[in-house]
């Protein structure tokens, strides 16, 4: 009775979640490691020392601004090989901020951290020493050597202005803001870096949310606040980096200000493989946008004609996070976003090989095709709000996967989390049950970022819980294959090699990337490029292509390390 | 000769074999194909009771079996029967509302409560005693639901839910304003020590967690679409009739089809492509994690975890059938001489193997057969 009942469960769920049966899979076959590839993590905050608590600074939830969350980024501020982390926090503002203000503030406010990597699984927390802790309400934060001086620098948004951090190269920070020409009003949320131009510096995209206003207090009792649609939608930002430690806002040029939209997560790559970066803005119930970079300065936005502009049913849901990645192992960009509602998986079906000839070709002609309605991913998830994700191969079996972190919406109600494990041919099958108690442990989640931080090829991340503790969901998967991961030093392109694409080519298949800035919500991941490669113990070919316009190749490389690929000079 | 003889032998061999395969002729020792075999779902011989024999109303809204008393919550009164006789009681007796829409049994006292359109009445020994908007903390006098847990009452009300301390007589009421409700038409109600589930008619269901005293709210993704876009992406529809928690497994009813809740994962039924004879569902009851019992507009219908029974009277004829679905979705008629008083079905509770089933037209005792 018992069995029957198990197998009736696992029919519910497989059929619930996963794809139907993939496509033919011979490369896969052929890749495939000895032994199946099981995806696995685990709750590793506490034994890393990582003590980071997200404050909403109130004592309860009742605010659009309460309900954003944070963000995080993983990045080697101190070029220690290993990636930190840091995490941005709310704290309390004044009083008539907050619907349900703290009676008794806290002595100490609840501030961003910086937790060092130590390389033993351990982290120390440093934010005093690094001067990270900027005096504002902070949403979200991107991380880039912006002045190319080998340092990785910050730029945190918050409630009111961004502040745009300065590396030292001494373990310390400097808040340089206003000598850089940076200036941003209003509700800052997700950002990214992008060398727009090309010039081997990189610019600095910022998007904003809504014109908020804390006086206006109507709506139905159980929306908990007036939502996303009851303010004012307002413009993003785009600031040109004039290669001398300042930037030039250049909004209304580039024609970014032209649109006025509701941000959420933002990412930037070449969807078109024209290469030159486009910028995708995931707007809270209103049509996303997709910038398409025109190469001279100046941007369109082609979301409605390219299939990106709204949800799966049409609408403007609520969009989440983001991310540019090739699912399908076509050499072109797919772009995966969470929502509120179904999650979309955007099959790229319009973009031409990079650098044909038709690469250049109107960008109208260009197209996404919602995948996720056939392939499982938006009916797994569609009963929760999604946020953070990250698009990696999470078992190295050579195609990539997807994890989610879901939270509800308005009223902080805890979900479960989700894995997906790539099947390949743009399929999936939802592996969350048997990922590790870590993921049906349910939390509000809102941003999260991905990082190897181990060093040990097994990307794991971290993911801010509103209102709560933070977790580190540390990699624990077994049978995995074989991976090398990319760390860029560019020289005449800007130092990140942000918007480079990396091609791997072994036994006959290419697996493709960017190196990207912003991804997902609110949050960036690990700038080194990590890629599964199955059973494969070496690499024919890899080759950056980079954002100056050169391409370099490396023959004959050994796997399972990070690779460091510096541009020639 | 051997050799002749080989050779009539060969012919005849393939006359014979080409007489079994020609076309149109029948195969000799060939094996038929074979019939489905019938799963074997429960059997019942219905005794049906109506006002003829007793029930002061033939439309019955709920039925509670209380060991060998049957309650049955009537249009006109509240019924209770015991030792082959009907006893009727009314707003004379001090019972809220004539017509009675919900009955739960304080296993702990033996009372029984009914939910009813005037109001929440308690029958403790004989003695009925009302709650109301008036007298009590009660949230509206409509009360589509009542369940007992512990020493808590828990009630769905036409405006919203509420819960009775029969410790301290204390009155919590949860709406709109407290709880993610965003419609306050709850319909249904499950209590058990660790979670409490309401079923919100256009407001999916609401879980309250006892550890916790947080509340959770599921929803149709497809919000309020009549399709279904995705199936088993959450719970099917908004208009949830009912709840049924067992073995840490939500069941709901709605009246676009049916849902099962582990937890993570949603599996749902609709009469396309199971064995529900209709997705209009006035009520779920899990019997555990795997099998459950559907109250709908066109018969009673029990799924065993694989297979599916309905038991009705035919809706074209009126004559009594049962119809059993395979996993493969082979449907079987089998013979039956009885069904419920009437297809459209209302509630059921269970005493031992045998059923009461409450009915549009009657109240109908299923007595197993096997």
């Amino acid at each position: 009775m018992k069995f029957g009942f198990l197998i009736f469960l696992a029919v519910a769920s497989l059929s619930s979640a996963q794809a139907p049966p993939a496509t033919p899979q011979a490369p896969q076959a052929q890749l495939a490691a000895p032994q199946v590839p099981a995806i696995r993590f685990e709750d590793a905050t506490d034994a890393a020392g990582i003590d980071f608590v997200h404050s909403i600074g109130s004592a309860k939830l009742g605010s659009l601004i309460e309900d954003t969350g944070a963000g995080c980024v993983w990045f080697d501020y101190n070029n220690s090989g290993l990636p930190s982390l840091y995490v941005v926090n709310g704290r309390p503002m004044e009083d008539y901020m907050h619907p349900f203000p703290l009676s008794v503030k806290p002595a100490t406010p609840p501030h961003n951290h910086l937790y060092r990597n130590d390389g033993n699984g351990r982290f120390t927390d440093v934010t005093q020493k690094a001067g990270l802790n900027p005096d504002m309400y902070s949403f979200a934060v991107a991380a880039a050597d912006y002045d190319n001086d080998g340092n990785e620098d910050l730029l945190v948004t918050g409630y009111g202005k961004v502040v745009l951090y300065h590396n030292d190269g001494n373990g310390h920070f400097t808040d340089v803001t206003e000598k850089a020409g940076i200036k941003v009003d209003g509700w800052a949320i997700s950002s990214t870096w992008l060398d727009y131009d090309k010039d081997g510096c990189l610019d600095l995209f910022v998007g904003r949310y809504v014109k908020y206003d804390p006086k206006y207090k109507l709506f139905y009792a159980p929306d908990g606040y007036a939502g996303p649609l009851d303010f004012e939608g307002t413009t993003n930002m785009l600031f040109h980096n004039n290669c001398d430690g300042t930037f030039t806002d250049v909004t209304e040029k580039s024609g970014i200000g032209a649109y006025i939209g509701r941000t959420m997560g933002v990412t930037a790559a070449d969807f078109d493989n024209d290469g030159w970066d486009d910028i995708y803005v995931a707007n809270d119930r209103t049509e996303n946008f997709l910038f398409h970079n025109k190469h001279d300065g100046t941007f369109e936005e082609i979301a409605n004609d390219t299939g990106t502009a709204y949800g799966q049913n049409g609408e403007s849901t609520s969009s989440m996070g983001p991310v540019f990645a090739d699912l399908e192992g076509r050499g072109v960009l797919d772009l995966w976003v969470t929502d509120g509602r179904y999650n979309r998986l955007l099959h790229n079906s319009g973009a031409p090989a990079l650098g044909s000839p038709s690469a250049t070709e109107n960008a109208a002609k260009l197209g996404f095709e919602d995948l996720g309605a056939t392939n499982g991913v938006s009916q797994a998830n569609a009963q929760y709000a999604s946020w953070g994700t990250g698009v990696y191969d999470f078992d190295n079996d050579g195609l990539l996967d997807i994890l989610v972190f879901h939270g509800s919406l308005v009223q902080m109600i805890p979900e479960e989390h989700t894995v997906f494990r790539g099947l390949g041919g743009g399929k999936f099958a939802d592996v969350s049950s048997t990922a590790g108690p870590v993921l049906s442990q349910r939390t509000t989640a809102r941003g999260a970022c991905f990082a190897d931080y181990e060093n040990n090829g097994k990307v794991g991340a971290f993911v801010v819980n509103l209102g709560a503790k933070g977790t580190l969901v540390r990699n624990t998967s077994t049978n995995t294959g074989h991976w090398i991961a990319v760390k860029l030093v560019g020289t005449k392109s800007n130092r990140d090699g942000i918007g480079a694409r990396i091609e791997v080519d072994s036994a006959g298949k290419r697996w493709t990337a960017e190196r990207v800035a912003g991804s997902g919500y609110m949050s960036q991941d690990d700038g080194r490029v990590h890629f599964g490669l199955g059973a494969l113990t070496a690499i024919d070919k890899l080759t950056v292509k980079w954002p100056s316009g050169r391409d370099q190749t490396l023959e004959k490389l050994d796997v399972d390390r990070v690779l460091t690929v510096q541009e020639p000079k | 000769m051997n050799k002749l003889i080989s050779k009539i032998l060969w012919m005849s061999a393939l006359a014979i074999a080409a007489a079994q395969f020609a076309p149109g002729a029948p195969p000799s020792n060939m094996a038929k194909p074979k019939a489905p075999v019938i799963p074997e779902m429960p059997r019942f011989h219905f005794e049906n009771f109506t006002t003829a024999n007793g029930l002061p109303n033939n439309h019955v809204f709920a039925v509670l079996v209380d060991g060998n008393r049957i309650w049955a919550g009537t249009e006109n009164g509240l019924a209770l029967y015991e030792n082959h006789a009907w006893k009727v009681y009314t707003t004379a007796d001090g019972l809220a509302h004539r017509a009675v829409l919900s009955l739960a049994l304080d296993k702990r006292t033996g009372d029984v409560w009914a939910g009813t359109m005037g109001g929440l009445s308690r029958i403790s020994a004989g003695r009925i005693d009302s709650f109301t908007q008036l007298n009590s903390g009660l949230s509206n006098d409509v009360v589509y639901g009542v369940s007992v847990e512990g020493e808590n009452v828990w009630v769905a009300t036409a405006a919203g839910a509420c819960r009775l301390d029969l410790h301290t007589g204390q009155w919590s009421l949860y709406n709109e304003r407290n709880t993610p409700m965003f419609e306050i038409w709850a319909y249904g109600v499950s209590a058990t020590p660790t979670k409490v589930y309401f079923a919100v008619w256009g407001s999916g269901v609401l879980e309250y967690d006892q550890k916790t005293g947080r509340w959770d709210r599921y929803d149709d993704p497809d919000g309020e679409n009549e399709v279904v876009v995705m199936k088993d992406q959450g719970l099917i529809h908004e208009i949830v009739s009912s709840v049924s928690y067992v073995d840490n497994i939500l069941w709901a009813s709605t009246y676009f089809g049916d849902s099962h809740y582990d937890g993570r994962y949603w599996h749902n039924f609709l009469k396309k492509d199971s064995g529900l004879p209709s997705n209009f569902t006035n009520q779920v009851k899990g019997v555990d994690g795997k099998r459950a019992w559907f109250s709908t507009d066109k018969g009673l219908a029990y799924y065993d975890g694989v297979n599916w029974a309905v038991y009705c009277p035919s809706l074209t004829t009126g004559k009594p059938e049962m119809t059993v679905r395979d996993a493969e979705g082979h449907v079987t008629s089998v013979p039956v001489t009885t069904a419920p008083a009437h297809n459209y079905i209302l509630g059921m509770d269970f005493q031992g193997d045998d059923i009461w089933v409450a009915t549009a037209k009657g109240l109908s005792h299923g007595i197993r057969e096997k």
